[in-house]
């Protein structure tokens, strides 16, 4: 691995003089010269994001396909096709990866990552495509989302995939129901109270393999999105209950503000900032939601936003001076 | 900008640097930290959550105090029906946020904080707003004439605010503002296009320039940006074809002070439009590549995609399915290739670029790819069971069965 900085003429100002001091080696400092002066520059991003928007395309053109020529290509040869296409794709990247490994082994070819999401996608259009058209799972059809949950989950350790490993967290939600848009239905007046609930389980779920990840050093690199999901999930459905006012709303309220301080009191001890400022915001919003339900907004809100967001900041400003939170 | 804060700037990217080295693994921490001590940073920052947040109740006690005070000012018999006095408000409010900012950079040495950047915001959008307030009411103009002066007030007033604190996104807010003037003057389209071709190039080159300091040097970045975007929306033949320049226009057709405007004739000019559409992105690629430019190589990029769909719906490329087949293929075999390529010559690189990683990005690029990945490769969920369901005001809920889109 190359390393190096941005372009920035005082880093390349400072370079030699930190060789000269000894805190860098010659041999260590002449890339980063050369990054620095404008002289090298890594186009790995464009390279990912291009091979990214190759894979989106592709699997969009396939799906397209599919859909406009149904009949003319028939059910078997469309789910024959898949497969093969999609078990290419998966052997090559099992070919082609490191040997398994509990810790980071993540391979030096980048485009193995995409290929497998490839080959993971189109497993996936695969398995909708049979379940939806041949019904072996009948009644239990939600299950293919949970086998594919697995499915992707496994390859995601096996090959050290971070990007896959977020697909099958997010496709054991779509299993469990949980989507973006239905969060935002509730939130305009859709109540849907089994929602609340998938969403407390599966951030539980998440909360609890992350915690076990880093409790038995088991592939601790993934532990850390593991866990933010997890947090995010938690505290969006005790959030939708807290606003429900149909029930017991401040029970729910007050659990989902006392959550959100735990949250916010643990990540700033392990130091994750971004599970952190979700705590902050979620806190802060639950005691404005019990606030304003118990005093009323319509005279109160104007003085409680001045005053509780200078509150806040003082808060903050305290944690960030007792925490020593590093220079970004 | 004050000569103590821009070396503060300055130190401050070294010591971000020797951080970022130490991460990689390249030096140990002490050797980080010895190095570090001949670039004190005598400003108070804070991390990037902590700075986000500041920002957030910053600007919630901002606008909720600017509430109270006005209704305060509302029970103490002040009448909001004069104009001018609402005007003056605004004004005064600007300025005096504006002033909290400076104390705050200047005395406080808060930099990249949250707080102080919040405050310049809300202040220019005050100052903005009560100047534009008191142009209605003095000389009761048209829409335009406002839009005009509003906007190049506030694309001076952001010039001002990059020139003494370089905060965060006034790149982008001057030069917009400076387009969104032009885009009502008469001959719209080729002042745009005139504008920001000369704007462009000069951009550029300061935002890589050695003697001005870091953080001015990201709002030129994000001016080029804008002067780019601007460039190619003035040549884009979708906004010729649809007459798009005339239509942004908020007065007559003859334009502002009574002006006659000179667009060009459609039929004329499209055809050259349609070869600039193509021609400018790859242009920019090149630039990019041959000068190092990593925005210009972003731009060229993305401009290229919006070239190609442009070209696909105009010239009616036909199936859909098989455009996106073979493009997505094309694409994976050019990244795939231009990786290898790359590795297989010497030191890894083909004039100075590389596919090797930079330890700086690495982060922020695994982010921006779950969060991708997330947003556009998740499944649709599955519903929910019938039973259980509530109903609210809205929506359209129930029912079973696996989904087929794919």
């Amino acid at each position: 691995m190359l390393a190096g900085p941005m372009r920035s003429p005082e880093v390349a100002a400072a370079i030699p003089k930190l060789v000269e001091s000894g805190d860098l080696s010659p041999a260590t400092a002449a890339p980063l010269l050369r990054a620095a002066r404008g002289e090298l520059l890594s186009i790995r991003g464009e390279l990912r994001a291009i091979l990214y928007v190759g894979v989106l395309a592709l699997v969009g053109g396939i799906s397209l396909l599919i859909q406009e020529n149904l009949d003319r290509i028939g059910p078997v040869t469309i789910a024959a096709g898949l497969a093969v296409a999609a078990l290419g794709c998966l052997g090559w990247v099992l070919h082609r990866s490191p040997p398994f490994s509990w810790k980071l082994a993540a391979s030096e070819d980048w485009s193995l990552d995409y290929l497998l999401l490839l080959g993971i996608l189109l497993c996936g259009a695969d398995l909708a495509y049979i379940e939806a058209k041949f019904t072996p799972l009948g009644d239990a059809w939600s299950y293919h989302l949970l086998l594919m949950s697995l499915l992707t989950g496994g390859l995601a350790l096996r090959c050290d995939s971070r990007t896959a490993w977020s697909l099958a967290l997010s496709t054991f939600a779509a299993w469990r129901g949980v989507a973006a848009a239905r969060v935002f239905g509730e939130l305009a007046g859709i109540w849907n109270s089994p929602l609340r609930w998938n969403l407390v389980a599966c951030g539980a779920i998440f909360l609890t393999v992350g915690a076990a990840m880093r409790r038995f050093d088991r592939k601790q690199h993934f532990e850390p999105l593991t866990t933010f999901l997890g947090a995010l999930a938690l505290l969006t459905g005790l959030g939708l209950a807290a606003l429900d006012s149909r029930g017991p709303w401040m029970l729910w309220a007050l659990a989902f503000c006392a959550l959100a301080v735990i949250i916010a009191a643990a990540a700033l001890r392990a130091r994750r900032l971004m599970v952190f400022g979700l705590g902050v915001l979620a806190g802060y919003a639950g005691v404005t939601r019990l606030v304003f339900e118990l005093m009323g907004p319509a005279n109160f809100g104007c003085f409680w936003f001045a005053g509780s967001s200078v509150a806040m900041v003082l808060l903050l400003w305290f944690v960030q001076r007792r925490f020593r939170a590093e220079a970004e | 900008m004050r000569e103590e804060i821009a070396q503060a700037d300055r130190k401050f990217h070294v010591r971000r640097a020797l951080a970022a080295w130490r991460k990689a693994g390249l030096i140990d921490p002490g050797a980080e930290a010895a190095a570090a001590a001949g670039y004190a940073d005598d400003r108070v920052r804070t991390s990037r959550v902590f700075r986000v947040l500041f920002c957030v109740f910053t600007w919630i006690g901002i606008w909720t105090a600017y509430g109270v005070g006005l209704a305060f000012l509302s029970i103490g018999g002040m009448s909001f029906e004069s104009g001018i006095s609402f005007a003056i408000i605004h004004i005064v409010l600007g300025g005096a946020v504006l002033t909290v900012a400076e104390l705050l950079i200047s005395t406080r040495r808060f930099r990249r904080f949250g707080i102080e950047e919040a405050c310049a915001w809300i202040g220019s959008s005050f100052l903005v707003g009560g100047g534009i307030r008191c142009l209605s009411q003095i000389f009761v103009p048209g829409a335009p004439f406002l839009l005009v002066a509003g906007a190049w007030m506030c694309a001076a007033l952001s010039a001002l605010i990059i020139w003494r604190w370089a905060t965060p996104g006034m790149g982008v807010v001057a030069t917009s503002a400076l387009f969104v003037g032009l885009s009502q003057l008469p001959a719209n389209q080729l002042l745009i296009f005139v504008a920001s071709a000369v704007l462009a190039w000069p951009l550029a080159e300061l935002s890589v320039a050695a003697h001005i300091s870091p953080e001015v040097r990201r709002r030129f970045g994000e001016a080029f940006v804008v002067a780019v975007l601007a460039l190619y929306s003035a040549v884009h033949v979708e906004g010729l074809d649809r007459r798009l320049f005339r239509d942004i226009q908020l007065g007559s057709a003859s334009g502002l002070f009574g002006l006659s405007s000179s667009l060009p004739e459609k039929s004329a000019w499209v055809p050259l439009a349609f070869v600039l559409t193509i021609v400018l992105p790859l242009g920019l690629l090149l630039v990019g590549v041959r000068r190092r430019l990593r925005a210009a190589i972003d731009l060229g990029l993305l401009l290229s995609a919006a070239s190609f769909a442009t070209i696909v719906a105009r010239l009616h490329l036909e199936p859909y399915w098989l455009v996106l087949v073979v493009s997505g293929l094309a694409l994976m075999t050019f990244a795939l290739i231009g990786r290898r390529w790359l590795a297989s010559r010497a030191g890894n690189e083909w004039r100075g670029l590389t596919a090797l990683a930079l330890v700086d990005d690495r982060d922020s690029l695994g982010t921006l790819e779950v969060v991708a990945t997330l947003a556009t490769f998740s499944p649709a969920a599955r519903d929910l069971p019938a039973r259980g369901f509530e109903r609210g005001s809205g929506g359209d809920f129930g029912g079973g069965g696996a989904s087929a889109n794919f």
